[in-house]
């Protein structure tokens, strides 16, 4: 069988299709044969250097792939098929796999410290493979091995931190770990690339190392030989990796870093000066962190019982800000011709502006002072490098500031901005309108009493706007990106509403032509013609601009024929097609949501079979990308319709099942039980003929594990929605769903509330939860409420649950109390006996009647009236 | 299937910052997640129209069977308070329909009828309220109060805590009037009931309740007393725990700061705020840590007792890195606490200077502070210049001296003249090395120049600075082959001699013998001009 392997894994790479298949069909026969087996030879081919490399490679892979997937429910099938090889073999496995780090191919060797570690992600959080960080620091601690041993094991180390989760190693083992990974880093090791590995695996270990942080001495110890290898002169890789270090140190361990700042700051600031870029970039990032760290902790001090778990801020950015600002300045005037015409640079002037944003929003008002007079001396510079420099800097500090100190800069510099927009330099022009924007959108404040554009400058900066998107790709994009926050600043903005109305139909023009531009190899700038136009439309004056609207509703559904006509031919043909679909039902959505909600409505309606023959026509494209903005669209359209929705759903019924239960793509899914419930409403009972196909479908997608959670608190919602809709009809559909939103609530008490993320979704489906509730109670509410009662009891202990867990949010407890005052609407003086041992209503009903959120108070006062009567009667 | 160990939670993947970074270059999120930002307001609508759905379906029902229960159920919401809004402009003294509209309101109080009682209490908080409302007068007479105060423990019904709440708050407006309107407060008996009523389980009842106690606290060291006697700060100081809410904590943190205002009443009392305002020095809620730092700024004013148990609870290296925090509000408290501990024993002192106070000062004093912070830090200095060699050598190692120095002669009236005392200090204790430093910096002249100033303190203790600098180029005089005490020539060619002469004419006892010793010892062998003063002069009155 070993040499069989070999062969089948060359010709498995054979470029004749014939020979491939073959020889992949032989290797799967293999695999499901005798799993076992097929790891070992695996194994075996990878650690033999008498093998070519090509196979090594690919048996390399296949371990891989046999051991980790992305797909969660795969991973986890993995993890139980190499739990259940027999462990004589695993150790087979194993030990060929360590072997194979002294391999003199440096190919094998990386390749085995991975699969080492994938292994080691299953075995040692299930207590198993103990002696495996005992054997590789065997490796590394030897005095005479190899250079290449040392190096293929320490990056197994490295792997291995990284995939195993804090609490599955020993302190002992964490702290062998960080001894040899530091003692590796140090200048005794002469073999660089040990050093490189070294440092990598140090970067992997800092999760780990939370006592060692903790302990004076060791933190010491740890930071000097970071530090020290930051400077070291040997490779820009090694300084890297280096600050890469200390960058994860910078927002894993902040509450240590005092005493280390000013070693850090000289650290840093001779880095971006004077040391090559890749690892200047990173001193940068040490900046940018730490500010956004900084920021979080400002957050956090108002959000966190500060007593409990005190949130350390030492205000670093600020202390260090009369030499930092100077140092990013520097950086500024180091842009590179072209950089941005070419999305993948990344360069110093990028990142050191990037950081000078950060700060900016960290400090706020004390940047300004620092930053201006770069400004002032740079922007007319003869230099462009000086200009751009000088506007960039402009730019990154409007926000953080305030609107007062800003201000007065904004105005006094804006005549200049748009002057700049004609500037000889692309450069300078770009940044020129992306700075424009900014100042559109955070200090422009139109709706103030002196805003910085007025009837007066307008006419001119329109003239500049409607001239410059004409410029070069890059930088009409940002001059959309300007017209997009002007246009915004105008919603609602009081009498200024109107100022932009005079050029609603040239600024339309000048978007559709971009959209249409042919010059445009980047598809960025499409979009952003075409979210300019939404923004346009959804925040202009309605009455004023309704023919236009109109105008404009017919040339985008004109567009969206053009697209289903067009000649797909390619996958590259059928991607921007759908792309293009998606941005044009987009609009379509924005133009229905704009009319339909005024006097336009009449146009809508006039154009809906219209339009609803358009998102057929799409849906027929099929794909995911359009269905979803499709479906969005037409959820919007529904609310304008109302009943009259009822014909278009014969032909439409057919997609939404398809969106209903797409649950590998669980976004269109979701988009479409949202969908459901749009219909519901516009539908009422109207949209029974449909409910026994919904219904089952999702009833379905609840109990399907491969579908994503996020989408089931919306389809209890849709429950709800349901029952609203078709009242007394819901019955049959009842005894299905009612055990699922039991099992829910049972299943909300006992997730882990500690993890954010967890928390929020926990919310969500309780919320989801008391919607179903309330929807069913008051649809039942007038004929058939008894049908409730064998579930209103275990609502009400859901309740008093959701009441004592104090993770839930107002909006929750607001459903929660409204759930309680639908249970005693719909069973009257059933009630009586669901609440007679408990207590915890009054206590929850007279905490929200405290609460200062109004319409809490509000829904509490009406449960409590609706209970006193309901237990009075 | 058999348990196995649940496999770990992923870890968060570290992000490649590159890619993160690159994303906010020039960054317009809202344009380019148009999508996203459609779909988020398609939400928001369905949520809102769902609501409406069901609100409609809610209150459909509610016409058939309740309609009664629900007018007496409910006091009117304070939105529909229209009353005070719509009233007249306030006159000068009520007119009828208020005298009115205040019996309708003062009956409310009166019932036993809790709706009403909370009707009525929400309007009396309202006239309270509004600064120069011509019926707040009226209302606060001792009838209104003392219902008031009953109202502070209303039985247990669900509207109970409310009706508290609003009663703790009416009360908490009139104590912030005038001392009188307090009286009439503690005179009811106010006190003892909120107290009780931070043992409440409802946070905003404590929060109120702390309110009105602390601007009772700020009236009197009779008020504090009065609150202290029933208990207040205990149940005040078990507030601070983990289940409290940060508003809770600045409410209860700013009472606390009120109360120590005056001297407690014991040691043990002292020991126990300290303990926890020694927590809550490490919040990072500006308003949580600047309160803490005027209560410790307010104990460190009441003696030596208070200073030394401020050091034994070791608050004051945490105070030290404070003076660098970046909020006005929080260093003018802390570098007041920390001069009154500078005016403290020498070994009290120390702490300070081992806390590195020196180097904060040095920062405080150069950068742009308020003057009133400047020169709380400018008088900390003068007092550690006050203390012994070591504490004298500590303020010249962090280069203090040349500071010092500049600010006697340009710093702002009041900074000068504490940069005159600290030079003045430093030179009348220093040893003699570390004065001929001090000589080297430039301290005679500093002193000179601050001879004609008319603070008869000060100048003594510049002689005495003066004097002891003499002292030592006396030392010198032997070591140099002129025989000359150099200092003396410095004080002459600085113009320093005249100025001392005329201080013959200030009419003090303790200067004129003061400078009469120094011109004798130091001058006398010169010439025979000094022996005594020769004419006083003429303007000597």
């Amino acid at each position: 069988m070993a040499m069989e392997i070999t062969q089948a894994l060359l010709a498995a790479q054979s470029p004749d299709t014939q020979t491939r298949t073959a020889a992949e069909a032989s290797l799967k026969q293999f695999q499901e044969q005798n799993l076992p087996q097929f790891l070992l030879s695996l194994s075996v081919e990878l650690s033999n250097d008498q093998k070519p490399p090509e196979s090594r490679r690919l048996a390399g892979i296949i371990l891989k792939n046999s051991l980790d997937a992305k797909d969660l429910a795969r991973k986890e099938y993995l993890t139980q098929q190499w739990v259940s090889v027999d462990p004589s073999i695993k150790f087979q496995i194993k030990e060929s796999l360590l072997r194979t780090l002294g391999s003199s191919a440096a190919e094998a060797r990386h390749t085995s410290s991975q699969v080492i570690a994938k292994v080691a992600s299953i075995e040692i959080p299930r207590k198993e493979w103990q002696d495996l960080i005992g054997k590789l620091l065997g490796n590394v601690t030897q005095t005479f091995a190899p250079g290449f041993l040392k190096q293929a094991t320490l990056e197994a180390l490295g792997y291995v931190c990284e995939e195993v989760a804090p609490q599955d190693l020993e302190q002992d083992q964490v702290n062998a770990i960080l001894t040899a990974v530091v003692q590796g880093m140090t200048s005794a090791e002469p073999n660089s690339d040990v050093r490189l590995a070294a440092i990598r695996a140090l970067y992997n270990a800092l999760d780990f190392a939370q006592q060692n942080f903790k302990n004076q001495v060791e933190r010491n110890f740890i930071m000097k030989v970071v530090c020290e290898t930051a400077v070291s002169k040997e490779s820009a890789e090694i300084r890297q990796a280096a600050f890469e270090c200390l960058v994860a140190i910078a927002s894993i361990y902040y509450d240590y870093l005092e005493p280390y700042m000013q070693t850090l700051f000289n650290l840093t600031a001779e880095a971006v000066r004077g040391d090559e870029e890749q690892v200047a970039l990173q001193a940068i990032e040490f900046w940018s962190t730490l500010a956004e760290e900084e920021m979080e902790r400002q957050d956090d001090c108002v959000a966190l019982d500060e007593l409990n778990s005190p949130v350390l801020h030492f205000h670093f950015i600020d202390k260090a800000l009369e030499s930092l600002v100077p140092m990013l300045l520097e950086t500024l005037l180091k842009q590179e011709e072209d950089q941005d015409q070419d999305d993948t640079v990344w360069n110093l002037s990028m990142a050191g502006g990037t950081c000078l944003g950060l700060v900016s929003k960290t400090v706020g008002d004390k940047v300004v002072p620092l930053v201006m007079p770069f400004v002032e001396r740079n922007i007319a510079k003869a230099d462009w490098h000086s200009r751009e420099a000088a506007t960039f800097a402009f730019g990154s500090i409007l926000e953080g500031p305030s609107v007062e100190k800003l201000s007065p800069l904004a105005r006094s510099g804006f005549e200049f901005l748009l002057s700049a927009m004609k500037d000889q330099n692309s450069h300078v022009r770009d940044t020129t309108a992306w700075t424009l924007g900014r100042v559109f959108e955070l200090v422009h404040r139109p709706a103030s009493g002196d805003p910085i554009v007025n009837e007066k400058n307008l006419p001119g900066i329109m003239t500049v706007l409607l001239e410059s998107i004409r410029d070069v790709p890059n930088v009409a994009e940002k001059v959309c990106g300007a017209l997009y926050f002007l246009a915004q600043g105008y919603e609602d903005a009081g009498p200024a509403s109107k100022a932009l109305m005079p050029y609603y139909e040239s600024i339309i023009a000048a978007l559709l032509s971009t959209a249409d531009r042919v010059d445009v190899s980047n598809v960025r700038l499409r979009a952003s013609a075409y979210e300019t136009l939404n923004e346009v439309v959804r925040c202009s004056y309605a009455p004023e601009t309704l023919n236009t609207t109109a105008q404009l509703l017919q040339e985008i559904i004109r567009r969206v024929i053009q697209t289903v006509e067009l000649q797909v031919v390619s996958s590259d043909d059928k991607e921007k097609q759908s792309d293009l679909q998606a941005l044009l039902c987009g609009v379509l959505q924005v133009i229905i949501q704009k009319l339909g909600s005024s006097e336009g409505k009449s146009v809508i309606l006039q154009a809906a079979d219209q339009m609803m023959m358009v998102f057929l026509r799409v849906f027929g494209c099929r794909s995911s990308t359009v269905h979803e903005e499709a479906m969005l669209a037409i959820g919007a359209l529904a609310y304008v319709t109302g009943a009259d929705f009822a014909k278009y759903m014969s032909e439409f019924y057919r997609f939404l099942e398809m969106g209903l239960t797409n649950f590998e793509e669980y976004q269109v899914c979701s988009i479409s039980v949202g969908v459901v419930g749009d219909i519901c409403r516009a539908l009422d009972d109207k949209i029974l003929p449909y409910c026994d196909g919904i219904m089952t479908i999702l009833l379905k997608d609840l109990s399907n594990a491969m579908l994503n959670r996020s989408v089931k608190p919306p389809i209890f919602s849709c429950f709800g929605d349901i029952a609203l809709a078709i009242g007394e009809k819901f019955d049959k559909y009842l005894i299905y769903a009612a055990p699922m939103m039991q099992s829910a609530s049972e299943m909300c008490m006992h997730l882990d509330t500690t993890d954010d993320d967890m928390a929020e979704y926990i919310n969500q489906l309780r919320m989801g939860i008391f919607e179903a509730y309330s929807g069913m109670l008051q649809g039942f509410k007038n004929s058939n409420s008894e049908i409730m009662i064998p579930y209103a009891r275990s609502l009400v202990q859901f309740i008093e649950a959701v009441f004592k867990d104090n993770s839930s949010d107002d909006l929750v407890t607001k459903a929660a109390v409204a759930a309680l005052g639908d249970v005693a609407d719909a069973l009257g003086g059933g009630i009586k006996v669901l609440l007679a041992n408990s207590s915890f209503y009054n206590e929850l009903l007279s905490e929200c009647l405290l609460s200062e959120d109004y319409t809490l108070k509000e829904t509490a006062e009406w449960a409590h009236t609706l209970i006193q009567h309901a237990l009075q009667s | 299937m058999p348990p196995s160990p649940s496999p770990s939670p992923p870890r968060p993947a570290r992000r490649t910052p590159e890619n993160a970074r690159k994303k906010a270059y020039k960054e317009q999120t809202d344009v380019t997640n148009g999508r996203r930002r459609r779909e988020a307001q398609l939400l928001q609508l369905r949520k809102s129209r769902r609501e409406d759905t069901l609100s409609k379906r809610r209150r459909d029902d509610a016409s058939s069977p309740s309609t009664e229960p629900e007018s007496d159920i409910g006091p009117a919401s304070p939105e529909s308070d229209r009353p005070s809004s719509s009233d007249p402009p306030p006159l000068a003294c009520a007119t009828d329909a208020d005298s009115n509209k205040l019996l309708g309101i003062i009956n409310g109080l009166k019932s036993e009828n809790i709706s009403l009682q909370l009707e009525a209490t929400i309007k009396i908080r309202k006239i309270l309220s509004v600064d120069g409302n011509s019926l707040a007068e009226e209302v606060i007479t001792a009838d209104v109060v003392a219902r008031l105060v009953e109202l502070l423990s209303s039985k247990k019904n669900l509207r109970g805590p409310q009706l508290q709440v609003e009663a703790a708050w009416a009360l908490t407006n009139i104590t912030a009037g005038t001392s009188e309107h307090t009286e009439v407060v503690t005179n009811a008996g106010a006190v003892p009931k909120l107290v009780k009523l931070l043992e409440s389980p409802r946070s905003n009842v404590r929060e109120q309740a702390m309110w009105a106690l602390g601007n009772i606290a700020a009236e009197s060291q009779r008020c504090r007393e009065l609150v202290i006697d029933h208990g207040g700060l205990g149940q005040l100081l078990s507030q601070f725990n983990e289940h409290a809410k940060v508003s809770n904590l600045r409410m209860a943190t700013w009472t606390l700061s009120n109360l120590c205002f005056g001297k407690l009443p014991s040691k043990s009392q002292t020991k126990a705020v300290l303990q926890i305002l020694q927590q809550l020095l490490n919040s990072i809620d500006e308003k949580i840590l600047s309160d803490t730092c005027w209560a410790v700024s307010y104990l460190c004013n009441h003696g030596t007792d208070e200073i030394q148990m401020v050091i034994e609870s070791q608050i004051c290296c945490r105070l030290v890195k404070l003076l660098m925090h970046s909020s006005p509000k929080v260093v003018t408290p802390v570098i007041l606490a920390l001069a009154n501990v500078s005016a403290a024993a020498d070994c009290q002192v120390q702490f300070l200077i081992d806390s590195g106070i020196l180097q904060c000062l040095l920062k405080l004093l150069t950068r742009n502070y308020q003057k009133c912070i400047r020169n709380q830090a400018c008088m900390t200095v003068s007092n550690i210049c006050a203390g012994t060699a070591a504490q004298i050598q500590a303020i010249i190692d962090a280069k203090m001296v040349p500071l010092l120095i500049q600010l006697s002669q340009h710093g702002e009236s009041d900074i000068k003249k504490e940069a005159i005392w600290a030079i003045a200090n430093a030179t009348s204790g220093g040893s003699p090395d570390q004065i001929r430093s001090l000589v080297g910096d430039g301290c005679i002249i500093a002193l000179c120049n601050a001879l004609v100033l008319s603070d008869a303190d000060l100048l003594y203790a510049c002689l005495n600075g003066l004097e002891s600098i003499l002292k030592v180029g006396e030392m010198e005089k032997m070591k140099d082959e002129a025989g000359t005490n150099p200092y003396a020539v410095i004080m002459e060619e600085c113009g320093g001699l005249d100025k001392l002469e005329n201080l013959q004419g200030f009419n003090n006892d303790a200067i004129f013998e003061k400078t009469i010793k120094l011109l004798e010892s130091y001058w006398v062998e010169e010439g025979s001009e000094y022996e005594a003063p020769k004419d006083p002069s003429p303007d000597d009155t």
